[in-house]
C-alpha cells in the first residue's frame, strides 16, 4: 500500500483543466519532486491533497483512507501538513506562538506544556532559536519559510507537502534549506516538493514527477527525468532538440 | 530572575487593581448618588457590548454588524417572559433563555455566513438587524394585532448589579478563552485563515462558537436593559445604533488589549452622554462623527495605541542616559 495515491484526479477552473486525469503515488520515506512549467498544476495537485480544494472527478488516498472530501483541519489531523507558495504566516504572532499552534492543534494534540517544549526543539531543529520571540512579520523570507516548515512539522506529520521552499534564497541559504529537507527525511517524514530550482530537485530527491498543461508527462528518477525527450522539449521547446 | 515576585507582579497587575475596580463599583449604590448608578449602568452597558463584539471582530477580523439583533432578541426574551402582568419568570432564568437563543440563532447564521468575507459579512449582519426589525414588526401589528409590549420594571439597582455581574462574566470568558489554546486558534484565524485550517484548526467551528458566545452575552444586556423602559417595541429593540456603538467604540478605545475595549466604551459612552443631555445635544451626532474620523485617521490603534506608545516614550526617555 502507498503512503499516498492519487487515482484520475482532475479539477476544472472553468473551462481550463488544471489537474486532469492525473494519476500518482507517493511511498512511505520517499522525497518526491513535483516540477513543470509555470501554470502546469502543480500547486492545484497540493491544494487537492491538502484539500484546500475537490478533485471532481478522481480520488485521493492517504495510508489506504480515501482523504478527498474532508476539511483541512481534519486532513492535517490524518497527517499531511503543508507549505505555501507564497507565506502564509500568522504575521503579527512571535515565532515561537506560529509553531505552537501546529502543535497544538495538530495530528496528536499535545497540552501546553509539551506544546511550548516541542515548538522550542522544533526551531532549533530549523534553526530559529534566536527568533524565537521576534514578530514572525519580521523575519526574512528565507526565515519565514523555515518557519512554516517548523509549523507544519509540529503537526506531527507522516507526509510533507514543500510548495516552493527554495525559490527567491541566496546560494547559502539554499544550500541550508536542502540540508533541512534531508534532515526532515532522516526524521522518517516523506517529504513532495514542489520547486524549480533543479540543483535541489536533483541533488534530493527519490523520484520526480512532471506535470504540463495539468497532465503528467513523465516519472522517474532524476537521471531517467534529466535525460528524458518529453521532459526536455517542455522546457526548451520542441525546435531546440531537434536543431541539436 | 526570581520567579515567585514575578508571579505576584504579574497577579498584581493581572488581578489586584481589576479586583479594586470592581469593589469599588460594586458598592457604588451605598453612595447614595442616583445619578451615578443609572450613569455606571449605561457605561456597563456598553462595556458588555464592546468587549463582547471585539471577542468575535477584533479577533477574527469579521466585522460583525449584528450587535443590535442579540440585543432585540434578550429584549423579547424579556417582554415575553418577565412581562408586567401575567406570569414573569426571574430575571436569570430570563437572561438564560435569552442567550441561549441568541447563542442558537448566532450559531446558524454564522455556519451560514462565516464564508463570507469582509464587507459581505458586515453587510449580511446588519441585515438580519433589519430582518428581525421587518419580521417582528409584521408578526406584531399584522397578525397579533398589537404593537409593543410591557416588561416588569426593576429598580436601578437591581438592573446595576446584573449588568456588572454579566460584566465580571463577559471578562472572565475573554479572559479565560486568551488563556486557551482557543484564544490561540482564534487569533491565528484572524491573522491567516487559510494557514490555520491547514495547521489543524476546525476554523469554521471557532468562528461560529466564538460568533454564538458572544451574541449570548450581548443578548443578556438586552434583557437587563428591556427592565429599565416599561414598554418595547420591534423599532426600540432592533435599533440600528445598537450595532454601531460597539463597533465605534472598539476602534476608538483600541483592541490590542482588554482595556482597550473597556476604556473606548466608558469614554464614549460618557460623550454620547453629556452631548445627548446637555446643550448640544443638536450637534452630538456631528461631534460624535468628527470624534471618530480624527481616531480613525490619528490613532489607528485607537486610545490605548496612543497611551502605549506615550508609555515607551517616556521609558525610553528614562532609560537612554543609563545606556549611553
Amino acid at each position: 500500500m502507498h503512503l499516498l495515491e492519487g487515482k484520475g484526479v482532475t479539477i476544472h477552473f472553468g473551462g481550463l483543466a488544471a489537474v486532469s486525469d492525473v494519476d500518482f503515488y507517493v511511498d512511505k520515506g520517499e522525497v518526491v519532486g513535483l516540477i513543470g512549467p509555470n501554470g502546469a498544476g502543480k500547486t492545484t495537485l497540493f491544494n487537492l491533497i491538502s484539500a484546500a480544494l475537490q478533485p471532481k472527478p478522481g480520488e485521493i488516498f492517504f495510508n489506504g483512507k480515501k482523504i478527498s472530501g474532508l476539511a483541512p483541519y481534519k486532513i492535517c489531523r490524518l497527517g499531511i501538513a503543508r507549505t505555501f507558495q507564497t507565506v502564509k504566516i500568522f504575521s503579527s504572532l512571535p515565532v515561537i506562538e506560529n509553531v505552537r499552534v501546529g502543535a497544538l492543534f495538530g495530528a496528536q494534540k499535545r497540552l501546553k506544556k509539551d506544546a511550548t517544549s516541542a515548538a522550542k526543539e522544533l526551531l532549533e531543529f530549523v534553526g530559529l532559536s534566536d527568533v524565537a520571540n521576534t514578530p514572525a512579520k519580521d523575519l526574512t523570507l528565507a526565515y519565514q519559510k523555515r518557519l512554516e516548515v517548523a509549523r507544519a512539522l509540529a503537526t506531527q506529520p507522516e507526509l510533507l507537502l514543500l510548495d516552493e521552499m527554495m525559490a527567491g534564497l541566496n546560494p547559502t541559504e539554499l544550500t541550508e534549506a536542502m540540508e533541512l529537507v534531508k534532515k526532515i527525511q532522516k526524521k522518517g517524514i516523506t517529504v513532495v516538493m514542489i520547486e524549480h530550482v533543479m540543483k535541489a530537485i536533483m541533488g534530493i530527491c527519490d523520484r520526480i514527477i512532471v506535470l504540463d498543461y495539468g497532465k503528467k508527462i513523465a516519472e522517474g528518477t532524476p537521471k531517467e527525468i534529466a535525460n528524458s525527450k518529453t521532459v526536455i522539449e517542455v522546457y526548451l521547446g520542441v525546435s531546440n532538440v531537434k536543431s541539436k | 530572575m526570581n520567579l515567585r515576585s514575578l508571579n505576584w507582579k504579574q497577579l498584581g497587575m493581572g488581578f489586584g487593581i481589576p479586583l479594586i475596580i470592581l469593589i469599588a463599583l460594586a458598592l457604588l449604590p451605598n453612595y447614595g448618588w442616583e445619578y451615578g448608578v443609572s450613569l455606571f449602568s449605561y457605561f456597563l452597558v456598553y462595556m458588555i457590548l464592546t468587549v463582547s463584539w471585539v471577542l468575535f471582530s477584533g479577533a477574527t477580523g469579521y466585522i460583525s454588524l449584528a450587535t443590535a439583533a442579540f440585543y432585540g432578541i434578550g429584549i423579547y426574551a424579556a417582554a415575553l417572559f418577565h412581562p408586567a402582568t401575567g406570569l414573569s419568570l426571574p430575571l436569570i432564568v430570563v437572561i438564560i433563555i435569552g442567550g441561549a437563543a441568541s447563542f442558537i440563532l448566532a450559531f446558524i447564521v454564522g455556519a451560514i455566513t462565516l464564508r463570507l468575507k469582509g464587507i459581505y459579512f458586515a453587510m449580511f449582519t446588519f441585515g438580519l438587524v433589519l430582518l428581525l426589525f421587518q419580521v417582528i414588526n409584521y408578526v406584531e401589528t399584522s397578525i397579533l394585532g398589537q404593537r409593543g409590549r410591557f416588561v416588569a420594571l426593576e429598580s436601578n439597582e437591581t438592573i446595576y448589579y446584573y449588568l456588572l455581574g454579566i460584566f465580571v462574566v463577559t471578562m472572565m470568558v475573554t479572559y479565560f478563552i486568551k488563556r486557551t489554546k482557543y484564544g490561540l486558534a482564534l487569533q491565528s484565524v484572524g491573522e491567516n485563515e487559510e494557514a490555520a485550517a491547514h495547521t489543524g484548526i476546525n476554523v469554521t467551528m471557532v468562528k461560529i462558537l466564538m460568533f454564538a458566545i458572544s451574541a449570548a452575552l450581548m443578548s443578556a444586556v438586552g434583557v437587563i436593559m428591556a427592565t429599565k423602559t416599561i414598554y418595547v417595541d420591534a423599532s426600540t429593540a432592533f435599533n440600528p445604533m445598537i450595532s454601531f456603538s460597539p463597533a465605534l467604540m472598539a476602534i476608538f478605545g483600541g483592541m490590542a488589549n482588554l482595556y482597550g475595549p473597556v476604556i473606548g466604551a466608558v469614554i464614549f459612552s460618557y460623550i454620547q452622554e453629556i452631548l445627548q443631555t446637555g446643550s448640544l445635544n443638536n450637534y452630538y451626532m456631528l461631534i460624535f462623527g468628527t470624534i471618530l474620523i480624527a481616531t480613525i485617521l490619528y490613532l489607528p490603534n485607537g486610545l490605548m495605541g496612543l497611551i502605549q506608545n506615550l508609555w515607551k516614550r517616556i521609558k525610553g526617555a528614562r532609560s537612554a542616559p543609563a545606556r549611553g
